[in-house]
């Protein structure tokens, strides 16, 4: 069964995830904070990582560029998960080494059809 | 700067321009009221013209200054240089017009040939003034080559030469003719009266000597008779009486011909039988020439002779002539007046033998009639009132002219006394004239005040002499009055007209500060003003900061909702589509009906959030503008995507007419306004179709070539059709505004924010600098043509 690791703070935003990623077939892993996040992408090499941007300490731009200079987990893909764009939010995201970034609300219905299509898988 | 302020400062301006000029003027009139004064100190003619002349110049300028006075009919001529030259003619040709037409003259000329000027002095002036004083011309002012700069300097001139021309006539009229006549007639008067008291003197001793002389005849015939008695008695015996006899006889008849007056005797025809040496050398005649040759009335001028011939037989009547005049002619042909007296020598019966007659020589007496005569006239025709007056103030002598200053006539006035000319309150002055002309003394240029027949008061000047009789004793006056009343009348107007100037120069100072406390005001009111603007400045910059902190605090708020009211919804969206689909186990009808619409109201509550959110931004003027090169045909496939679903559900045909292009614009805002079109088709339209289609244009689909910039820009067309509602014609103008939520039965139950269009329209127009049109048509379905630039430039506008 695939890992996918969800970094994110909010518990219902977690869930939500969390039920669209079992329905697909996927172990879901998750940390609440960025550098757990860090730890658990370098343990666990999960098959994708869902990053939420906006995170208590490291946030999401910081956790991925560590994530990015591990070379052991260089090329695993990093969906980033944003509240509202900001400008210049886009550039920072994949700047930082993101793969691809969708914008809440989350449809838990679409969500990983869209990842799928993202990453080419199936 | 507020309008206002400028006016203020054009005011202050204005006003210290007026300030300055008042200023000037004052200081001017003041240098005119110091010329009159400094003319008016003058003493006499000669000093008042040196005066003039050097102070004209020193306070006007020019060259030189040049009067031209008249005394009587004589012309004078005075200037810097030459001090009162007569002149017979008058040979400047301004003067002459001026002295002509009574019209000041002027001229420009030209300067530059003057070595003394500087060289923006190369215009000067010449300016020539009549000098009239109560409409009579005194003389003519010619001031050469004034500075023309100082041309409007000299309005006040005329008002100082009225001045001049006044103190100028009251010094020529101080020389004219009547005080010559009347220091000629004093001193003929003195003259004469001395002449008068030698001739009285010389008449009383002839008059003696001559009654002394007939006396003596008298009683030298009495004596002779007696002798003569005596010497028929005593001839024979007194033979040696004879000799002293002869010798009286002698004494006699040398007595009677070497006697100061003339002496014959006349027959009864008239013909001389006696005459003495000296009547005989009065006349130039031998005594044989007339002596029995002649008669007395051979001797008289025609008109003496009827005298004569009307006289001579009364005398022999009478016996007796006393003063009458003849003119008898000498030998030489010339007059000699004389005055005779004559006694009849008559026989014991009365009967006239000859006359005895005594002639005096009057021809110096004559002189002194004459003279008399003249002074008299003289007196008469002065224009002065000439008084003779004894001690007691009774007129004894009035002449024309104080008939025509006091109004009496002659008749009137002789006789009457002084009191009834003085008005009463100078009655104390006339005693002290009285008293003084008792010491003898003289009162000269004596200035009052005289009443008139007519009631009328007059000024005077009064000179008045004590008259003494041939023995030193006063015994009356002689008073000349002279009418001054014009003179004063004159004097009186120049200290008004004086006055008049200080006033002005009152006035104008007053004026002058005045203006001064309203430049004040004016400043205070600008401070005030300029206070009132600080404070408001002040206000907008506190209101300005609040305004900032205002926006500071929306944007956060922006923020902070897009964050805070998305994340709760993304929860509710999330488990209501998870339950909702039975991810977690199967939900029985009523609750999948509960579910739908929490979700439903859920994504409304979601899009109303994003519009408010949208419209904020652009408002707020932050709304970031992010063009990207991409397909126009993706673009509009995935903002079908969006509505695909509606449109099948409800049953409705989609037309598409779009076509592939690239277009860099901002790629989300051009979604959203598509979609926004999309959707509302879809709500509005229950069945037939909605059409969508692309195209390309030269210009904006309206055809407006307001904009040459946009007119050479490649636009993309997007049209949204739909077989709806459709939109009454009065509401299109009303579409595109916020929270317009059209009434109509059919909307009631459609779900919308009110925003969607708004925001469509200000993405269109604000970001991708567009335009949107709608065209509808009630029942039958809209068209929304959304016309953008194909190329949005980096900075966010058109090309």
């Amino acid at each position: 069964m695939k890992k996918v690791l969800v970094i994110e703070d909010n518990m219902d935003n977690l869930r939500l995830i969390s039920y669209a990623l079992q329905r697909h077939g996927y172990e879901v892993i998750s940390a609440e904070t960025g550098i757990r996040g860090v730890e658990l992408a370098i343990s666990e090499r999960p098959f994708f990582i869902i990053m939420d941007i906006n995170l208590p300490g490291i946030d999401g731009f910081e956790a991925t560029k560590r994530i990015r200079q591990s070379e052991a987990n260089g090329d695993i893909p990093i969906i980033a998960i944003t509240s509202y764009a900001m400008a210049g939010d886009m550039e920072r995201i994949m700047a930082a080494g993101c793969t691809g970034y969708f914008e809440k609300p989350i449809d838990p219905m679409t969500i990983v059809d869209k990842i799928h299509v993202l990453l080419g898988v199936k | 700067m507020p309008e206002s302020t400028t006016k203020t400062v054009d005011e202050l301006a204005r006003l210290k321009e007026r300030a300055r000029i008042l200023a000037q003027d004052k200081s001017y009139l003041q240098l005119i009221i110091n010329l009159m004064n400094k003319v008016s100190a003058a003493q006499g003619l000669d000093n008042m013209i040196e005066a003039l002349l050097n102070n004209i110049l020193d306070v006007i300028g020019g060259t030189n200054i040049i009067l031209y006075y008249r005394i009587d009919e004589d012309l004078y001529r005075a200037d810097l240089f030459t001090k009162q030259l007569k002149l017979d003619r008058i040979d400047d040709d301004l003067v002459r017009k001026s002295f002509d037409s009574g019209e000041p003259q002027e001229v420009e000329h030209d300067f530059s040939d003057t070595q003394m000027l500087t060289p923006e002095f190369t215009m000067a002036y010449t300016w020539v003034f009549p000098l009239l004083a109560g409409g009579e011309m005194v003389g003519v002012i010619k001031l050469e080559n004034l500075h023309i700069a100082m041309r409007k300097l000299y309005s006040e001139l005329p008002t100082f030469f009225a001045y001049v021309a006044s103190a100028l006539k009251n010094e020529i009229v101080g020389l004219t003719r009547l005080e010559i006549a009347y220091d000629r007639v004093s001193e003929m008067n003195e003259e004469l009266k001395l002449k008068i008291e030698e001739r009285t003197e010389i008449e009383g001793k002839l008059l003696l000597a001559s009654d002394e002389l007939e006396e003596r005849v008298a009683k030298r015939t009495e004596e002779l008779r007696n002798a003569n008695e005596q010497i028929r008695h005593e001839l024979e015996e007194r033979t040696s009486a004879e000799e002293a006899l002869r010798k009286s006889a002698e004494e006699i008849l040398d007595l009677y011909n070497h006697a100061p007056c003339g002496y014959h005797s006349l027959d009864k025809d008239g013909l001389f039988i006696r005459v003495n040496d000296t009547e005989l050398q009065w006349l130039g005649y031998t005594r044989e020439e007339i002596v029995d040759v002649k008669k007395f009335a051979d001797l008289l001028t025609e008109s003496s002779l009827r005298l004569f011939q009307d006289h001579f037989p009364l005398f022999k009547a009478q016996g007796c002539a006393r003063d009458l005049e003849f003119e008898m002619v000498r030998k030489d042909g010339t007059i000699l007046p004389v005055l005779l007296g004559a006694t009849a020598i008559t026989d014991n019966d009365g009967n006239f033998i000859m006359s005895r007659s005594t002639i005096y020589d009057i021809s110096e007496r004559k002189i002194v009639a004459e003279t008399e005569h003249l002074l008299s006239a003289i007196v008469q025709s002065s224009n002065d009132a000439i008084i003779g007056k004894d001690l007691n103030e009774v007129i004894l002598s009035w002449n024309k002219g104080a008939e025509r200053i006091y109004g009496y006539s002659a008749e009137e006035a002789v006789g009457q006394r002084i009191p009834m000319l003085v008005p009463p309150e100078q009655e104390g002055e006339l005693k002290e004239i009285m008293a003084a002309l008792r010491r003898g003394e003289m009162i000269e240029h004596y200035k009052t005040e005289r009443l008139r027949k007519d009631g009328r008061r007059i000024s005077v000047s009064l000179t008045i002499s004590p008259l003494k009789d041939a023995a030193g004793c006063i015994v009356g006056a002689s008073a000349i009055a002279r009418d001054i009343t014009e003179q004063v009348r004159a004097e009186e107007d120049a200290v008004k007209l004086n006055a008049d100037l200080e006033q002005r120069v009152a006035d104008r100072t007053s004026d002058l500060v005045a203006k001064g406390r309203e430049l004040l005001t004016s400043q205070q009111a600008l401070m005030n003003i300029v206070e009132d603007l600080n404070a408001q400045a002040t206000e907008l910059e506190k209101a300005n900061a609040r305004l900032q902190e205002l926006e500071r605090l929306k944007s956060m708020f922006i923020a902070s909702m897009s964050h805070e009211l998305r994340t709760p919804l993304n929860s509710i969206i999330g488990f209501a589509s998870i339950l909702l689909n039975e991810w977690l186990g199967p939900v029985n009808v009523e609750q999948k009906e509960n579910l739908a619409t929490i979700l439903r109201s859920g994504k409304h509550l979601l899009t109303l959030i994003n519009d408010v959110i949208d419209v904020s931004k652009i408002e707020a003027g932050k709304i970031e503008v992010r063009p990207e090169e991409f397909d126009l045909y993706d673009l509009l496939t995935e903002a079908i995507q969006y509505v695909v679903k509606d449109i099948q559900e409800k049953g409705l045909a989609l037309h598409l007419g779009i076509e592939h292009r690239r277009i860099f614009t901002d790629k989300q805002r051009l979604l959203q306004c598509v979609i926004n079109l999309l959707s509302n088709a879809v709500k509005f339209t229950k069945a037939g179709s909605i059409t969508l289609v692309s195209s390309g244009s030269n210009g904006p689909p309206d055809g407006e070539a307001e904009d040459l910039t946009r007119q050479e820009t490649s636009f993309v067309i997007i049209t949204v059709q739909d077989t709806g509602i459709g939109i009454a014609e009065e509401d299109i103008s009303r579409l595109f505004q916020p929270f317009v939520r059209l009434v109509s039965p059919l909307w009631a139950t459609i779900p919308g924010t009110g925003l969607g269009l708004y925001l469509t329209r200000k993405l269109t127009v604000e970001v991708l600098r567009g335009e949107i049109h709608c065209q509808s048509t009630l029942g039958e379905g809209s068209t929304f043509t959304l016309s953008i630039p194909e190329r949005l430039n980096e900075k966010g506008t058109g090309n």
